[in-house]
């Protein structure tokens, strides 16, 4: 099979001593800062970014997986820990898992959610490794305007399921669609909404923006909370791990959500939370145990951190395979990928077969590594969630200086993470999501390329995405997910 | 959901009104983009247009929204540490480059775990110091990422 070759030359690369090397510091440095209270997946990848620099692009990509699983690792021991979801998708683990920590059976939340990771990250892994270069080249075929309308949906489904209110979200994502502008036009050499000023002529920093939106809005935050008390911690008591009985019950919960969350991920339209969601609910009806949930129910861990896991693993074959990313985490990863020079979509497979294939690789061993490494080393991280927010605060600050700077060695984009940070403060203290604000800026300025092309084959005639028969259909079933949550809430309403 | 429990009315009404304003801003901008020279169907005009006009859309909407909203609930936030923490972030990019990386580092550590409510100043400054330095010799001469080196020159 061609796809096991590849699969084989990749771990070649992968299983190198420096990336082996690599990928421990990575899944240490992930899961050491994704377990900070507040810093979930995507902020702790925006934090850790600039550290990727340095090695070359194969090494990076390695290094980057480990900080990738290792963060969402990191963001569901808070959850658990802290009652603190680092993202939407963790909330269902907070439900059961922050009071099975209180009962004294964090050890066994904890296990459940690695070992749930595990498998499905394991799971998924194998099925995108056929599923993506299947998938590109049916994305080979796309035309323009078909490839305008699957981002219009992409956008319109995170949008819409992310946050309460959608009028919120596309104030975010439109803001983020005018800022991804802002530089000289890359077809014309015109210059857009730069006010004149010469350092924005070659548009804002999509890596200052990321850690602005997250690390220092996140800084900022603690500082105008500082009055309120923290959450309490739970000690970790007893031995990390499952009985018999909590591994009876944890099974089919794993497979179950990795069914649900990569189908659902790896759509151009997924994201992980939905899948998270699911699997909460549907673990809550099938149990036998329904009178635990909400007191702590292992199913609602288990369940809900394999489709986690499984929706971030399946989010990798539209990031890889349209260059759509349709979650933060995943926009994190196509910034990383513009800085190396590297455009995932339809050709990436055939242009850049030795980091595909070494960066699918590199997840198998991230997943093995984070169990190995994790497991016995918890009670360590665990330490971290004891550290001070006067001491953390200031040094999120400080690697969110340091990482900006180190990549443009310019104040002036310094400053511009900080502006950011204190709109993403003020968004987020009003309810705005952030996440669609930093996916119209990566998203937009290839959403603009193929809505010229498309016009530019059209001759101009904008019905051109009304009239192809397959874009249609995909802008229907945008308006379906932008409406349908409206009419749903004044429906029950009504009742 | 559960969130808009806590719903900030006022600071909604005032980021509301702040994305119409914007949307304004955008509109002005690419209505003075020149369209393109007639080589191209479309210019680079065009796209910004229609995120302006959406971006219009929205922020009506949303204005219309908060203000239907109660002004009730939300969050209380402490301005004093906000505004000090500015300062501190301004200052600190502004002696970044003539002061030193290490040496504004560790000024501005302390700074910030003073404004965050720290009173054990000798320990912020120490982890503060240990921090910059460690940072410093990675970055600058293991990873090989210049950082400004300021006044003080290190002899290693």
């Amino acid at each position: 099979m061609d796809v096991l070759g590849n699969l084989l030359d990749g771990f070649g690369h992968a299983l190198s001593l420096q990336n082996l090397l690599l990928a421990v510091v990575g899944v240490t440095l992930g899961t050491l800062v994704g377990v900070l209270p507040g810093l979930g997946p995507a902020t702790t990848i925006a934090l850790l970014l600039p550290l990727t620099f340095v090695f070359d692009p194969i090494g990076a990509f390695v290094m980057f997986s480990g900080i990738y699983y290792g963060g969402m690792y990191g963001g569901s021991t808070t959850a658990i820990l802290l009652n603190i979801p680092g993202e939407t998708a963790s909330i269902p683990t907070t439900l059961e898992g922050y009071p099975m920590a209180r009962k004294g059976r964090a050890g066994a939340a904890l296990a459940t959610a690695a070992i749930g990771s595990f498998v499905a990250g394991t799971i998924s892994t194998v099925v995108i490794t056929f599923l993506a270069p299947a998938m590109s080249n049916i994305a080979k075929l796309i035309q323009p305007a078909e490839y305008f309308s699957i981002m219009v949906l992409a956008f319109v489904t995170v949008t819409s399921l992310m946050g309460s209110s959608i009028v919120r979200g596309l104030s975010s994502l439109f803001l983020g669609l005018a800022i991804g502008m802002v530089g000289i036009d890359g077809m014309t050499g015109q210059p857009r909404l730069a006010f004149g000023i010469p350092e924005l002529y070659d548009g804002l920093s999509v890596v200052a923006l990321a850690v602005g939106l997250f690390a220092v809005a996140e800084a900022v935050s603690t500082a105008a909370g500082r009055h309120t008390d923290g959450p309490g911690t739970v000690a970790v008591s007893g031995k990390i791990g499952m009985t018999r009985e909590d591994w009876r019950r944890s099974w089919k919960p794993w497979l179950r959500g990795t069914a649900f969350g990569l189908p659902i991920g790896s759509l151009p339209a997924g994201g992980a939370e939905l899948p998270t969601f699911l699997s909460y609910n549907v673990e809550k009806r099938l149990s036998k145990h329904k009178e635990e949930f909400g007191e702590g129910a292992i199913e609602g861990v288990a369940g809900p951190e394999a489709a986690n896991n499984a929706a971030f693993s399946g989010v990798l074959v539209p990031l890889l395979t349209l260059g759509i990313p349709t979650s933060a985490t995943a926009s994190m990863l196509l910034i990383a990928f513009q800085i190396y020079n590297v455009q995932p979509g339809p050709l990436l497979f055939d242009q850049q077969p030795v980091l595909v294939w070494t960066l699918i690789a590199s997840l198998y061993i991230g997943n093995v590594m984070l169990l190995v490494l994790n497991l016995p080393l918890i009670r360590l991280w665990v330490k971290l969630l004891s550290v001070p927010a006067a001491v953390l605060t200031p040094a999120i600050l400080t690697f969110a200086t340091l990482g900006v700077y180190s990549i443009s060695q310019s104040v002036f984009d310094v400053f511009i993470a900080y502006g950011f940070g204190l709109l993403g403060f003020v968004l987020r203290r009003a309810g705005y999501p952030v996440a669609p604000l930093i996916l119209g800026a990566v998203l937009g300025p290839l959403m603009e390329v193929q809505f010229r092309r498309a016009l530019a084959f059209s001759e101009g005639d904008p019905t051109v995405f009304l009239t192809r028969p397959v874009s249609l259909v995909i802008l229907l079933i945008a308006v379906a997910c932008l409406a349908g949550p409206a009419v749903l809430r004044r429906g029950r309403t009504k009742k | 959901m559960n969130e808009e429990a806590g719903a900030p009315g006022r600071s909604r009404r005032i980021v509301a009104a702040g994305f119409l304003v914007a949307a304004v801003v955008v509109l002005a901008q690419a209505f003075m983009i020149p369209e393109g020279n007639g080589y191209q169907a479309v210019g680079p005009r065009a796209f910004p247009l229609l995120v302006g006009a959406g971006m219009a859309a929205v922020a009506v909407a949303g204005v219309v929204q908060a203000f239907r909203e109660g002004t009730a609930g939300g969050e209380e936030t402490h301005w004093p540490s906000v505004l000090l923490l500015v300062g501190a972030l301004v200052v600190y990019a502004l002696i970044l480059t003539p002061v030193g990386y290490w040496q504004a580092t560790t000024l501005f550590f302390a700074a910030v775990a003073r404004v965050l409510g720290s009173r054990r100043p000798l320990r912020d400054v120490a982890v503060a110091l240990v921090l910059a330095l460690v940072t410093y010799f990675v970055f600058d001469r293991v990873l090989g990422i210049a950082l400004p080196p300021g006044l003080i020159r290190l002899a290693i």
